[in-house]
């Protein structure tokens, strides 16, 4: 029993210590053994990085580094060393990605193994097919299409970058996924001005349409906004979309910015041209001032929307009685402050009518002075 | 019948060997994961620190060298457009620092202007890269043109410009965020990030850096330090001395509920060795008399979250019940009781005695049961509490929420108030 337990101790001990260890086996000293002194002192020195790292990821620095090593491994060293990784590689990020890195440089030697050893669904096939696509598309593509694995996406770009002419023909030979990536990857490349938006509807005009068709009209206006929010949206009739496209695309892109940037979205809606219910107004800004209490009461005094603070005040408020930790009250605060200061009377007369442990906390001295 | 006897002596000490070990390597995994005998360190440190830079870097004015600049942003574009996924394309990326590192700030400047990040994420991957080496030279610039580079997302593009150079350059970044001018919490982000990433490399840098934050931020940073270490009796460790030793009982306060919440499940003989030293702790007087309720209250929130909620609750009971109040960490863990199991909620209250902290608590659960439903029991709970000012402020709050909720039985349960419901 005191062996089994030494050991049982001694193992764990290695397996959670830094970025984790695999226990002491056979096979493991066989390995050692039988390996020379460079490739020891190799894989030593990955574990003293990784295991540096612990918990966290390889920095850049170190990144370099591991990789200077492992791009120099033979396919032998590249499996010697991913057994020696811990089993539950996801969860210590250094292993994760120096397991990476070891696909990565097992795929550039000889990519067909790697692929059939890792994973399917995992992140390591995506790095072998990372490195065999890089190296031999054709030949990655072949092998995917024989063994039923879909590498559409990663396919898609690379052809439509390759060579947008004959992109769309070419992907569609590789599967329905690479052909839709193609489509897309040349309706945001070809977004940036009307001349090459129009040279990209033309290319693209047998798939008006269908569903691929939305989904890249979708990913070119997205890239248009991303540059420039307001002007994509106060122009997008003169886009050149297609018929009926600029509404939906317009809705969508709202939804967007909403989203990416609650402060852009809602200055676009304050225009009469924008046309958005205050409904719809209100739910943006309540949901910013929700998580940021302080930009979105300087933006509602800004431009003068004391009915946003009114009305987040007393949406806040029903939580605020019945949960009164700071994350609640904080934010009220605030919202109610700028409130206070734009209405005084209004938010008085509302603060009377509120629970008595709910306005001690919203009570500011100078309220008693003019009350 | 002597055969078998015979064949059963014969393999009897076998059995019992292979038992043994096996039996005696389970326990051995169990006491190395609880850290109830210590742990031994079996790799080293690399000799080279992560931490030699501590003072921000100062930006120098070099003139940009145009066929330099252009050659690389032609040989950046095409690895980006050539590579089929650049965030794991190894050999690509070690050309790309091959090209950014022998770039001025100037000339990183305007590659990361050129830079189209509406593109996807391969271009996300490029703007971090040449955001990090530029902010390593100029952070000022390079963080101020990540935010203003894209409407939506402008901060992440700065989160990852930041990351890429503070991993490398922590004590720098640390000086850097002393004086940098940011916009609200992102310089709690950036900060949460290097601490985050630095209390493993370098614990002695990431604690004197974290004595000095102020405000909320300070309590989420070291209860994120003990959501990730949970599962490492060595960091735990020091972690906890660090924490006992700050001389602010909320630092071990916040420890304590971090840890607690991501204790590893398979580790209850680490777990209930550690809650035993943190109930000696509590109650013993290492923590100053008028920050014990708060702390108190932590350790008991934290408790209840890992199910231990009636020992919890009994001890906090034992050492608060004429106490009016309850600290906000506590009342919430009761409502989540509360809105989670309102039965066993209602039962453990009407088992207490009369106390003022049970009025407290009374009052704490109305609002959960109303919200399931639980509309009569909600009456009880405010019918038992026996302190006139907690009861008054009780009936408000729940005449308010109940109201929102439904009108009707609220304004019936209004008019009742007048008559006495029997109490307990």
């Amino acid at each position: 029993m005191g062996l089994g337990s030494w050991y049982g101790f001694y193992s764990e001990e290695r397996s959670i210590e830094g970025a984790g260890n695999r226990p002491l086996s056979l096979r493991f000293l066989v390995r050692r053994a039988l390996a020379g002194a460079p490739a020891v002192a190799a894989t030593e020195r990955l574990n003293r990085l990784r295991n540096h790292a612990g918990h966290t990821d390889l920095t850049p620095k170190e990144r370099r580094e591991c990789w200077d090593i492992v791009r120099e491994f033979t396919a032998d060293q590249v499996k010697d060393y991913l057994a020696e990784l811990p089993n539950s590689l996801r969860e210590r990020p250094a292993n994760f990605t120096l397991g990476m890195m070891l696909y990565f440089r097992w795929a550039q030697i000889d990519p067909e193994t790697a692929a059939n050893a890792a994973e399917r669904e995992s992140f390591y096939f995506q790095s072998v097919m990372t490195a065999w696509m890089g190296k031999d598309p054709d030949a990655a593509i072949r092998w995917a299409a024989a063994n039923h694995v879909e590498v559409g996406v990663m396919a898609g770009r690379l052809i439509a970058m390759d060579d947008p002419h004959a992109a769309l023909k070419r992907s569609e030979a590789v599967s329905p996924v690479a052909a839709q990536i193609s489509l897309v990857t040349l309706a945001q490349q070809m977004s940036i001005s009307e001349d090459s938006r129009r040279e990209f509807f033309a290319m693209a005009e047998e798939k008006t349409g269908t569903k691929e068709w939305d989904v890249a009209l979708s990913a070119m206006i997205s890239t248009c906004m991303a540059r420039d929010p307001i002007n994509t949206l106060n122009h997008i009739d003169q886009f050149g979309l297609p018929p009926n496209q600029s509404e939906r695309l317009r809705e969508q892109m709202v939804k967007q910015m909403v989203f990416d940037s609650p402060e852009v979205a809602l200055t676009w809606m304050q225009q009469p041209d924008a046309a958005v219910p205050a409904d719809q107004q209100l739910a943006v800004y309540s949901e910013w001032a929700q998580n940021y209490p302080d930009q979105a009461s300087a933006w509602a005094v800004k431009y003068g929307r004391p009915d946003f603070l009114a009305k987040a005040v007393e949406a806040k408020a029903a939580i605020a009685v019945q949960n009164e930790d700071d994350y609640w009250l904080g934010g009220l605060k605030t919202q109610f402050a700028a409130w206070q200061q734009q209405q005084p009377d209004a938010a008085g007369a509302w603060l009377d009518k509120m629970p008595s442990s709910l306005r001690e906390k919203l009570i500011i001295p100078t309220i008693h002075a003019t009350h | 019948m002597p055969r078998i006897k015979r064949a059963v002596a014969r393999l009897l000490w076998p059995t019992i060997t292979v038992a043994s070990l096996v039996i005696g390597n389970w326990a051995g995994h169990r006491v190395a994961r609880s850290g109830i005998l210590g742990h031994h360190t079996f790799e080293p440190q690399p000799e080279n620190s992560a931490t030699e830079i501590s003072a921000p870097p100062r930006p120098r004015a070099e003139p940009v060298r145009t066929d330099q600049l252009t050659t690389a942003a032609k040989r950046l574009k095409a690895l980006s457009r050539s590579s089929p996924d650049l965030r794991w394309d190894w050999e690509a990326l070690r050309e790309v620092d091959r090209i950014l590192a022998q770039l001025s700030a100037s000339e990183l400047a305007s590659l990361y202007d050129q830079i189209e990040i509406s593109r996807g994420y391969y271009e996300e991957t490029l703007a971090s890269k040449v955001g990090g080496y530029w902010a390593a030279k100029d952070p000022d610039a390079a963080i101020r043109a990540a935010l203003a580079k894209s409407p939506g997302n402008g901060e992440l593009l700065a989160i990852q410009a930041f990351k890429e150079w503070s991993a490398d350059q922590p004590g720098a970044a640390l000086a850097w965020l002393k004086s940098a001018e940011l916009p609200d919490k992102l310089d709690e982000n950036f900060r949460h990030h290097v601490l985050g990433s630095l209390i493993e490399r370098d614990f002695s840098l990431a604690s004197s850096a974290y004595l000095q934050v102020k405000g909320e931020e300070v309590g989420k940073i070291i209860q994120s330090w003990g959501r990730a270490y949970s599962d490492d009796p060595e960091m735990r460790d020091k972690l906890i001395d660090f924490s006992k030793g700050t001389g602010r009982p909320e630092d071990y306060a916040n420890l304590n509920t971090g840890l607690m919440s991501s204790w590893p499940q398979d580790d209850a003989l680490g777990m209930l060795n550690y809650i035993r030293g943190l109930k000696d702790y509590l109650e013993s007087n290492a923590v100053p008399a008028e920050a014990r309720p708060v702390t108190d209250a932590a350790a008991v929130t934290a408790a209840m979250e890992r199910e231990y909620t009636g020992p919890a609750l009994e001890w906090w009971m034992e050492r608060y019940a004429e106490s009016p109040t309850t600290p906000a960490s506590l009342q919430g863990a009761v409502k989540r009781w509360t809105y989670k199991a309102p039965d066993a909620a209602i039962q453990w209250l009407a088992q207490q005695p009369e106390s003022l902290q049970r009025d407290s608590l009374n009052a704490s659960v109305t609002s959960p049961l109303v919200n399931t439903g639980h509309y009569a029991e909600a009456a009880q709970s405010i019918a038992n509490i026996r302190d006139p000012g907690i009861q008054q402020q009780a009936i408000e709050s729940l005449d308010y929420i109940w109201t929102r909720k439904d009108p009707e039985s609220a304004a019936a349960w209004r008019a009742t108030l007048s008559a006495a419901t029997p109490a307990k």
